[in-house]
């Protein structure tokens, strides 16, 4: 799957996910469960992903940088919300931990083609999840959301030191939208 | 009112002590009632307990009554003053007590005899005279109490209309309420012996018809079977049986089903409650011996194969029947007696024996799938292809149950029938004569349950022809017909029969499961194994093969020899078969439990290892969870799908589950918090 970067963010996570009632609701919720279950049962301990309490429409996500990347190693969580349109509508999906990376804002937000207009409904969970963690390896610099990430991209030592000092610099107070 | 002081219960003993207390109230003509009176009852007394003591002696109250004058004149007197009817119910509640306390009872003591011979031996005719005249004598005396107080009756009956019949069916409630009563008591034995019973759950019928003691049967057979049947000593098998013979029992003596309904409620909780009553009655339907369960719809069925190929006129002819039927039925309705609960639908109180026991769940789904696992069972340990039995029952139960939900079963059935045809085929292919040393049988995964995937090394010889079977296959005619299909071993299934050589002698036909006979191969190739290097060898776990194991030291095709100082067990074959070795009584079921509960139990590592991940995979993401939210997590999150029944732990179980989690270092508990292990 191939993955471009364009310039505008999904909309930050200020909506909250409606909660399910009618008869579409059921079927977006078994249809949630099942994707839970395949992931589940993939068996991928670098993605990962599950319901944060009694709504099965939000969930955390959690990846590991891919081997290889300046992101091996290194832990994010993400924030999913699923619209009750879902999976006719693109999910909202947020970082929830600070992520220095050229394709995510300051407030978490990704930019990222399948998440926006290309998004289809025979995407699922598993396959946002791995578009985000091949995303962290591979950004789209032409379309930057933090200019001075893409600036020393190519600068791979500096690059590494900037990205640890972020998280660093952020752990101590893990943030929530 | 001086005449209240006749109490019939008390019939002379009053009066006279109102007289003496109360000398001015009584008149001359009252003293005179009295006096009358005294004598007369003091008559009836004195035959009464001359019946007791005889019934076939004639009553002396009516002797004196034909021959005294001084009687017959007591007697007018008493009628002429208005006191009959004090006398008649004085007299009525008097038949009625000693009916009830001394008549049927002896006559019971009587009838109990019978049955002193123990039920189902054949006795010989010697007996079987003794209890005809044991029942002539029990009946005659007391057909004679009735007949001697029916004569004492016809002595006051003169004073009135004569209404023999009515004195007649009095006496008659009275009877039937005492033979109720007893029958009501002996309720849940009836039952348990049902057909055998039958005379004695008409009687009661015909007692219950007249004297309408439902709800006294009711709360007695309840308080039997919570006190005799729903304990935890009793096997399920017996209390669906006890359950089944009640059902037949009670739709005898009440057609309508509203006993029935109001016993069988606690029978059904407390089956539902049991674990292993599905397994029971999907045995119970496709066994043989115990299918009279199914006899109702049995015979439909039998008609059903009888005429297979039925043409378009045969099913019109079977519609319009049904029609007929239908009118027939609408026509022969009755409105629900009146101690149904008129809170339940009386649908459901027609339901034959089978539906009652499908309705102990409420759906079907169960049924068949556990169904579909016994079937499966079956026809993975078969070693021919011969599907008949399994066909019909599956006939069966789709008259029941319909075909779509059978149709997983049928597939099922198919495959057997078709992994037949293939297997002859590709075996034909085999010119150099050493056919048959293996059958495949090709299932379709998606319709068969999960099926265990035990995987250890087969011997060598086996596995080439498996290559053999393989290539045969991939190349087969039957790639020709159908989409191009891979064949996946499953080496853990089926069944193998073999010939074991010792110097002494051979024994044949041994049939085990796969991972056995190549145990038993290893040992063939080299006679002295420890666990540890055999469980190397053939890579199953040390643990499933001391397990398996024990099958043939049981029989004695192969011996312990002790224990290595680091705890590894030497095993050894030996070469001469001893006498204690064959045939060990009991080997062959041990086994096959231990197979049984090895395979549920893999089964329930299958779906513990599901949870698992779930478990892991809410814990990566939400850090730390209490052990109430996991539980709800997975109880709402882990769906039902298929076959699968979802979470359904308890909250224990899942502590267990857990703590073993815990324990592997996959999972730390702190501070009631689980999480993951960095």
């Amino acid at each position: 799957m191939s993955q471009t970067a364009i310039g505008s963010p999904t909309t930050g996570g200020s909506k909250a996910a409606a909660a399910p009632s009618s008869a579409a609701g059921q079927s977006v919720n078994k249809r949630l469960q099942t994707e839970l279950m395949t992931l589940m049962t993939a068996g991928d301990p670098s993605l990962s992903a599950f319901p944060e309490g009694d709504n099965i429409f939000q969930w955390t996500g959690t990846i590991t940088g891919g081997a290889g990347t300046v992101y091996e190693g290194l832990t994010f969580k993400l924030l999913l919300k699923f619209p009750t349109s879902y999976p006719f509508e693109a999910p909202q999906v947020t970082f929830s931990t600070p992520c220095f990376h050229p394709n995510v804002d300051q407030y978490g937000n990704i930019c990222l083609d399948i998440l926006k207009e290309k998004w289809s409904a025979v995407y699922n969970v598993r396959t946002i999840l791995l578009s985000i963690q091949s995303l962290l390896g591979d950004p789209n610099l032409d379309s930057p959301l933090n200019g001075h990430a893409a600036s020393i991209w190519h600068n791979v030592p500096e690059y590494k030191k900037a990205l640890l000092k972020h998280k660093s610099a952020h752990t101590a107070e893990p943030r929530r939208p | 009112m001086p005449l209240a002081v006749f109490n019939p219960s008390q019939p002379w003993g009053d009066a006279e002590k109102h007289q003496r207390e109360h000398p001015e109230q009584w008149t001359p003509e009252l003293i005179e009632t009295t006096a009358s009176w005294t004598v007369i009852v003091r008559s009836i007394v004195q035959s009464q307990q001359e019946i007791m003591a005889s019934p076939t002696a004639s009553p002396a109250f009516v002797r004196r009554c034909a021959e005294e004058p001084a009687m017959r004149a007591h007697l007018d007197l008493v009628v002429d003053r208005n006191m009959y009817g004090l006398l008649k119910a004085w007299f009525m509640e008097g038949v009625r007590e000693r009916l009830f306390n001394h008549a049927v009872p002896r006559f019971w003591r009587h009838y109990r005899e019978l049955p002193a011979v123990a039920p189902g031996v054949r006795s010989s005719a010697a007996v079987q005279r003794r209890i005809q005249a044991a029942f002539f004598a029990a009946t005659h005396e007391l057909s004679a109490y009735v007949g001697a107080q029916l004569t004492m009756v016809s002595v006051l009956e003169e004073y009135e209309t004569p209404e023999m019949s009515r004195w007649l069916a009095r006496l008659q409630f009275f009877l039937r309420q005492a033979l109720g009563s007893l029958r009501i008591g002996e309720l849940f034995d009836l039952i348990v012996d049902f057909p055998d019973s039958m005379p004695a759950i008409l009687d009661l019928r015909e007692c219950l018809s007249h004297t309408q003691q439902h709800s006294d049967a009711v709360r007695a057979l309840s308080a039997a079977i919570e006190a005799r049947l729903l304990l935890p000593g009793v096997d399920t098998a017996n209390i669906i049986q006890v359950y089944v013979s009640a059902i037949k029992a009670l739709s005898c003596l009440d057609p309508s089903g509203v006993k029935l309904e109001a016993v069988s409620e606690r029978v059904r909780a407390y089956l539902k409650a049991r674990p292993d009553t599905i397994r029971q009655i999907v045995t119970s339907l496709t066994d043989p011996e115990t299918s009279e369960l199914l006899e109702n719809t049995g015979s439909e069925a039998e008609l059903l194969t009888d005429d297979g190929g039925a043409d378009g006129s045969l099913y019109d002819a079977a519609d319009a029947e049904e029609a007929k039927a239908d009118e027939a039925t609408m026509l022969a309705w009755q409105p629900d007696p009146i101690q149904a609960d008129p809170s339940r639908p009386s649908a459901r109180r027609n339901a034959d024996v089978l539906s009652r026991l499908v309705n102990i769940y409420g759906s079907r789904a169960l049924f068949v799938n556990e169904f579909r696992n016994m079937l499966a069972d079956k026809l993975l340990t078969a070693s021919d292809y011969d599907t008949d039995r399994e066909v019909r029952n599956l006939e069966l139960l789709k008259k029941r149950f319909g075909e779509t939900a059978l149709s997983q079963c049928e597939v099922m059935l198919k495959d057997i029938a078709e992994s037949k045809r293939n297997t002859r085929a590709i075996q034909q292919h085999f010119d150099d004569g050493s056919a048959r040393v293996l059958d495949a049988t090709i299932v379709s995964r998606l319709c068969w349950p999960a099926l265990a995937n035990e995987t250890f090394e087969l011997p060598a010889a086996l596995v080439s022809e498996m290559a053999r079977y393989e290539k045969q296959y991939a190349h087969g005619p039957y790639m020709h017909i159908k989409a191009p299909r891979k064949l996946v071993w499953k080496p853990a299934l089926g069944m193998v029969t073999l010939d074991v050589t010792f110097a002494d002698r051979t024994v044949k036909n041994v049939r085990c499961s796969p991972l056995h006979a190549t145990i038993l191969d290893a040992f063939g190739t080299q006679p002295q194994w420890s666990l540890r290097t055999l469980s190397a060898k053939l890579k199953v776990d040390a643990q499933t093969l001391k397990k398996r194991l024990a099958l043939w030291i049981n029989r004695g095709f192969i011996l312990e020899k002790g224990r290595s100082a680091d705890g590894d067990v030497n095993y050894e074959a030996p070469t001469h078969l001893g006498k204690g070795g064959e045939g060990r009584p009991g080997g062959e079921d041990d086994e096959e439990e231990g197979a049984g509960g090895g395979a549920a139990e893999a089964q329930l590592d299958a779906e513990m290892r599901v949870y698992e991940q779930y478990v892991i995979g809410m814990l990566t993401n939400l850090t730390e969870l209490p052990l109430a939210r996991i539980n709800n997590m997975l109880r709402m999150f882990v769906p039902a799908s298929g076959g699968d029944r979802g979470y359904d732990r308890s909250e224990a179980e899942l502590q267990r589950f857990l703590q073993r989690l815990v324990e592997d270092g996959k999972l730390e508990l702190s501070a009631g918090m689980y999480k993951i292990r960095r």
